[in-house]
């Protein structure tokens, strides 16, 4: 089973263009900030919305191309939307038979087949209930059965856990990476946290801007991102410069040398954990120095986040102790430096 | 909370109050006046007369049969303004509740310049199908369809709107086409609009007097429905028109009650 998805979107106020291969071996991950073109990308394959241009075939068949649009209820994609979408007049069974049913499966049939996904997802105690007496959790699992019961060639998923609370959002993204590599067909989940993407993917799409700016395993993007939301997203600093055998020189002034003797246009990234910070100018070996004022002070597991305004926006993880030395507050002015051989410099 | 705001602005003005009073005057006191002279002692006598029954039945049968043509064909054009795009769709649900604002009699003209035998329509209906509706039956349904059919619409168009258009891309990723999703999820998701709409079609139907009339005339058994037999009695039998009217109260009520309950409550899916 494949997908590829080569399309534009274009409207008044923002323009999307996708070149997306996928096939059912990988998970895939579609990630970006609000805007990028996520939703968009969904839309525009499970036929929800008009393509501009290029085309979109599933499993061979052409769904959608110049002059072309397959409507969706033809195109045997699976969608589970952010905010599941349960038929609110129908019992968690009768949702899940409705896939089946719309295909012209007989209502016994139907019901047998509704009973088996129900099963595989532990669904079967909640047959009988209505999706308004359901938990965030149990709803988003009704909306995953209702997608899989209708057999589709493609499954989307459009931020599947950003509405639960953090106990049924594990639970879910266990089930999600479970059911997702045993399902027969393609599978894309957009995601907004890294925990979604390093969990439930096997490969992450980066969207920035309407456009694909990565694409790779999941710990491969992570560890080397090319965005600033995915480098937040991973807890990362990252700056984008050009570097002349290992000395990168930022667009916004300064520089910042890394051990690695790379020259051209690199990104380079640190984790905030490798940033240190002074009150004063600090001697000694460090070579990459700046001076800033501190922007918010936050708790990030055991340690301090601090993010910093300095010629680079910067985040600093620093011990209590540390914190409690330097009586940091928002607005003072503080000095961070981070060694070269700490920073990692990539070819952007 | 009302009672807090008057302590703390002061009564309410009488250049107000005076104005709301005359109002509630106006409102209140006709319908209490029928039940005042009401003439409970020979009130089942002047309810089963056999007239009156007659004008009974027909009422019930043209109504009931006028709001299911109304839900057959106004569902469906109600759907039509809330969920396709079209050129003219404005202009479109301006003429369809035209109905709304337009006098009856003028509507019963309308109707007899459209359906009568020398008619836009009526021609046609005679020479090819031998039909006439103008002072049928079926003629009395027609004309209550024409001025109870916008209420319908509209009531139905507004539940088709407020209810979520996403359960429809939801239906469709399923697998269901535009008519099974109609079927099987806009509709029953609308239906407590439709159902209330569905009343006040009837209850509109009910009342209706000057189309019919116009375009009917009013025959005992064929087109003599209830408010043209209360006005035909008004003329003679002065107890029974109040008796009459008093039947009409009393269900406008009982459809005011219902609406209420559906629309302060909704249904609970």
């Amino acid at each position: 089973m494949t997908l590829a998805a080569h399309f534009a979107v274009r409207r008044p106020q923002h323009t999307t263009e996708i070149d997306l291969d996928a096939t059912a071996e990988q998970v895939v991950g579609l990630i970006g900030p609000n805007g990028a073109g996520k939703s968009t990308t969904l839309r525009a394959i499970a036929g929800l919305l008009q393509i501009s241009s290029g085309s979109i075939a599933i499993a061979g068949r052409d769904v959608a191309g110049p002059g072309r649009h397959m409507p969706p209820n033809r195109r045997r994609v699976g969608f589970v939307f952010q905010d599941h979408l349960l038929f609110p007049h129908l019992t968690v069974r009768q949702n899940v038979a409705f896939g089946p049913r719309a295909h012209g499966v007989r209502r016994s049939d139907a019901d047998r087949l509704a009973r088996s996904w129900m099963e595989r997802l532990d669904l079967a105690p909640l047959a009988d209930r209505r999706p308004g007496q359901l938990s965030g959790g149990q709803a988003q699992r009704v909306a995953i059965a209702r997608a899989l019961a209708s057999d589709p060639q493609v499954l989307l998923l459009d931020e599947p856990t950003a509405a639960l609370d953090a106990a049924a959002a594990m639970g879910l993204r266990t089930l999600l990476r479970d059911h997702l590599r045993a399902f027969a067909g393609v599978s894309i989940v957009v995601t907004h946290t890294a925990l979604d993407a390093m969990v439930i993917a096997d490969r992450l799409v980066v969207i920035d801007q309407g456009r694909i700016v990565q694409t790779g395993a999941p710990a491969e993007v992570a560890a080397r991102p090319r965005t600033q939301h995915v480098a937040a997203l991973v807890g990362l600093n990252l700056v984008r410069g050009t570097a002349d055998a290992g000395a990168v020189v930022l667009p916004a002034g300064g520089s910042l040398v890394a051990a690695e003797p790379l020259s051209g246009s690199v990104f380079a990234s640190f984790t905030p954990s490798a940033v240190s910070l002074f009150a004063t100018r600090p001697t000694g070996s460090p070579r990459n120095v700046w001076t800033g004022t501190v922007v918010s002070l936050a708790p990030h597991g055991d340690a301090i986040r601090v993010q910093i305004d300095a010629t680079l926006p910067l985040i600093a993880d620093i011990t209590p102790g540390a914190l409690a030395a330097l009586d940091l507050r928002p607005g003072d002015p503080i000095w961070a430096s981070v060694k070269a051989t700490e920073v990692s410099i990539y070819a952007a | 909370m009302r009672s807090e705001r008057n302590q703390v602005f002061g009564r309410a003005p009488v250049a107000l109050i005076l104005p709301a009073v005359a109002a509630v005057v106006l409102l209140v006191v006709p319908p209490l006046a029928i039940a005042v002279r009401a003439p409970w002692s020979s009130l089942p006598e002047h309810l089963t007369s056999p007239a009156a029954l007659t004008a009974l039945r027909l009422t019930l049968e043209t109504t009931l049969a006028t709001t299911a043509i109304c839900l057959f064909v106004g569902v469906p054009l109600a759907w039509i303004l809330a969920r396709v795009t079209f050129v003219g769709r404005r202009l479109l649900r301006a003429l369809v509740t035209l109905p709304l604002v337009l006098p009856p009699v003028v509507g019963g003209v309308a109707l007899l310049l459209a359906f009568g035998s020398n008619g836009v329509l009526g021609r046609y209906l005679d020479q090819a199908f031998g039909i006439t509706l103008p002072f049928t039956t079926a003629g009395v349904v027609v004309a209550q369809t024409f001025v109870a059919l916008p209420f319908l619409v509209i009531s139905c168009e507004g539940a088709f709107r407020a209810s979520d258009a996403r359960y429809d891309d939801a239906a469709a990723t399923l697998g269901a086409s535009r008519w099974v999703t109609f079927r099987r999820v806009t509709v029953p998701l609308a239906l407590p609009g439709i159902v209330s709409g569905a009343v006040l079609c009837w209850a509109r139907a009910l009342g209706e007097f000057g189309a019919t009339i116009t375009f009917n005339g009013s025959f005992p058994g064929t087109t003599r429905t209830m408010p043209s037999f209360i006005y035909y009695q008004l003329q003679t039998d002065l107890d029974s028109a109040i008796a009459l009217s008093l039947l009409m109260i009393v269900v406008s009520v009982a459809i005011l009650v219902l609406l209420r309950e559906r629309w302060l409550h909704g249904i609970t899916p």
